[in-house]
């Protein structure tokens, strides 16, 4: 994935790219993202697609791309390195960063002109991707799913439904996964194709969670017609482009949960010293708590790092990247579970909290998204330890 | 890394046979295999290797000491170097980082050692004065040692009682002896809940019942596949912690051992159900796994403890603005 700009050092020195986008976060260009938080998703996504602006703009958000793809270079420790930088200086990593850092190294790899057409848009924030996999017949079971792609002269044809799709609302493209094979043929009838929002039949509807924010929607196809050359990949290969993409989601996209998990264990632990009755006097019960957050945190950065510099070393992911996702799950709902348990009323009552409500709930769904913490578990029993089939 | 994957498979075979003929005789052994060479090359996935087999094969050498006496010694005048020395470590539940306190009059030693001294031999002696850990030096024959009563009957460890030498010694070594005894504390107690999960796993995988093996029923499997998740976020925290954490190392050390502790109660809680009655005989070799990790998990500060000690460290940054450490960077 590396596509090396010889002259410019922060491809190749990350200390340096690091210290650029720190010095480039502290500026007041920023300031506007420090801190912010919207209820509405695509209020959201439409402010921080400003952030993507800025960080393109500035070329610090260009890198971990090629150059072919509308990026200066560098692999994906680039983006953990962004992350990480953003959440140091108070900026949590835009919904359209958890967006990208999974769907643009599958699309590099298998769709390399549509990379070079399409990426930018994405990387600079006028455009953002939802990911099209599960359907309601089919979640956990991924391979069962049904939406249909039909090849007619240059065109396929598209009919059948999405769900659970992240800021499909406000996204103008689709990466859906779609069968083109015969119903029975499972994992090996699928394909991967780039769908546009805009086109006739194209449907999207907003699926509110238990907080009430509807960062996901379901999407409709009713005939869609999508050029071939849309394809990404090979037809017949969508599965492989899937699991391909579902490496950067355990390694990077956990690299960015990380960071913005962090920033809210220090938010909490400042609301619990911040004098504002009533608190839990700070104690040995209150330190294991906030410890144990810590330790879930060390352990999936441990985990993760990994992970990260094998895929940009261009190696492969295994099964054990199973231990990853249920890392993040845990340490998802540990950070939540603490805010609840240690803020008590504070938690349950005031306006103050709503974005601790919101993203309680949302934590719910980490051991479910992505792959099920017992499918995870599943894979491990399977194909790490070897257990005998259920 | 300087230890690559092969040398680390060679290395692994080399320990396990000392460990399986050795017996007592394990330091004298590893000397002779030139295990210094290996330290010295690469002290991080020494110590992992060399640890990690000494929890596999449960054995109760007590190379903790030999890992941290060259740090003490460096506090010591060189008129001591000579001879052998056990550290006296503090007796676990004392509530004192260190074997000997200030609040007690006259000073006494609340300690343990890992083996029965010689009638020649001294013990190190960590002293917890106002202005920080002093060493005190003493034959082992000033003190009564007698033997520790534990959940481990196989530990063969020592208490230690006596007043405290009034001669002292530069301590300043202590918090990085205290760092590198964790390290390799979590290497041992991570070593014998792989054994555990181990044995869950051959026990789950052959025993049958309802026409099935018990290992293909999904509430064992991921009970299983849990104790795997915990056992590989331990090690990767171990490895973290000899890595490039200036500044943090005892933050880091104290992290890989409290996970460690962590995911030995995970294995052994999972473990000592799957295996069924068989698992909670003395027949059965579980037990010794269970009862190793937890006395190691009680040697310098529990997981409870630690995890305690970190979340304070946590609202102590946080409330004077400073940055949490992260331990873990990607450059």
């Amino acid at each position: 994935m590396t596509d090396v700009n010889v002259d410019d050092h922060l491809v190749t020195d990350l200390h340096a790219y690091a210290a650029a986008v720190r010095e480039f976060l502290a500026s007041p260009a920023v300031d506007k993202w420090r801190g912010t938080y919207l209820d509405d998703d695509p209020e959201e996504m439409r402010f921080t697609a400003g952030l993507m602006r800025v960080l393109y703009d500035a070329g610090l958000g260009r890198y971990g791309m090629p150059v072919s793809a509308g990026g200066l270079g560098g692999d994906v420790r680039h983006w953990a390195v962004l992350f990480d930088e953003l959440a140091r200086a108070g900026i949590t990593p835009a919904g359209q960063h958890s967006l990208l850092v999974t769907l643009a190294y599958p699309l590099a790899k298998f769709a390399p002109r549509l990379a070079t057409e399409y990426l930018p848009e994405f990387l600079s924030g006028d455009g953002w991707w939802g990911q099209g996999f599960s359907e309601s017949e089919a979640g956990s079971d991924l391979a069962a799913l049904r939406c249909r792609a039909r090849r007619q002269g240059d065109d396929y044809v598209i009919s059948g439904h999405k769900i659970w799709t992240s800021h499909a609302e406000t996204a103008n493209r689709i990466f859906l996964l779609a069968r083109t094979g015969t119903p029975e043929s499972r994992h090996r009838g699928l394909s991967m194709i780039l769908v546009d929002v805009d086109l006739p039949g194209v449907t999207v509807r907003p699926v509110k969670l238990a907080s009430g924010r509807a960062e996901l929607a379901e999407c409709f196809f009713d005939d869609v017609r999508v050029p071939a050359g849309r394809l990404i990949g090979a037809e017949g290969e969508g599965w492989a482009v899937a699991m391909y993409l579902l490496q950067y989601e355990r390694a990077a996209w956990a690299w960015l949960r990380a960071a913005v998990l962090l920033q809210r264990l220090r938010a909490l632990t400042g609301l619990l010293s911040d004098g504002t009755a009533p608190a839990p006097a700070p104690g040995a019960a209150v330190d294991e708590v906030l410890g144990s957050v810590y330790l879930d945190l060390l352990a999936l950065r441990a985990r993760s790092v990994d992970t990260v510099r094998r895929l940009a070393a261009g190696q492969t992911v295994g099964p054990e990247a199973s231990a990853d996702k249920l890392l993040l799950g845990a340490c998802e709902q540990s950070v939540y579970d603490a805010a609840r348990s240690l803020l008590g009323p504070r938690f349950l009552f005031g306006d103050a909290s709503r974005q601790w409500r919101e993203e309680w709930w949302y934590s719910r769904t980490t051991t479910i998204y992505g792959g099920s913490a017992e499918v995870q578990r599943g894979i491990i029993a399977d194909r790490v330890l070897k257990l005998p089939k259920e | 890394v300087i230890v690559d994957a092969e040398e680390i498979d060679l290395l692994t075979g080399s320990l396990r046979s000392v460990f399986a003929e050795a017996g007592a005789d394990v330091p004298r052994r590893l000397r002779e295999f030139g295990w210094d060479d290996v330290a010295a090359a690469d002290p991080g996935a020494a110590t992992t290797l060399l640890f990690t087999e000494k929890g596999r094969a449960l054995s109760s050498a007590a190379l903790l000491d030999d890992a941290v006496l060259p740090l003490l010694r460096a506090g010591l005048p060189v008129s001591l170097l000579g001879g052998t020395d056990l550290v006296c470590y503090p007796y676990p539940g004392s509530g004192a980082g260190a074997a000997a306190g200030p609040s007690s009059t006259p000073l006494a030693v609340t300690g343990l050692l890992l083996r029965q001294p010689g009638p020649d031999e001294r013990l190190v002696i960590p002293v917890a004065d106002s202005g920080g850990v002093s060493l005190a030096v003493a034959p082992a024959s000033a003190f009564t040692v007698t033997p520790v009563p534990s959940l481990d009957h196989e530990a063969g460890w020592y208490a230690v009682a006596g007043p405290t030498p009034a001669t002292r010694y530069d301590g300043d070594a202590w918090a990085d002896v205290v760092a590198a005894a964790h390290r390799a504390l979590a290497a041992e107690i991570t070593g014998a809940a792989e054994r555990a999960l181990e044995l869950a796993v051959e026990h789950t995988s052959s025993r049958r019942q309802f026409n099935a093996p018990i290992a293909a029923f999904q509430a064992v499997r991921h009970r299983l596949a849990d104790g795997y998740v915990a056992i590989a976020a331990a090690r990767a925290l171990l490895a973290a912690s000899f890595g490039d954490v200036s500044g943090s190392a005892t933050v880091a050390a104290a992290a890989a051992k409290a996970r460690a502790g962590r995911a030995h109660q995970t294995v052994s809680a999972t473990a000592v159900q799957v295996c069924g009655a068989m698992g909670a005989t003395l027949e059965h070799p579980l037990h010794r796994y269970v009862n190793r990790g937890a006395v190691l998990d009680g040697l310098l500060g529990s997981s409870a403890e630690l995890t305690a000690e970190l979340g304070s460290m946590i609202r102590a940054t946080v409330t004077s603005g400073g940055e949490i450490p992260l331990l873990v960077e990607v450059c």
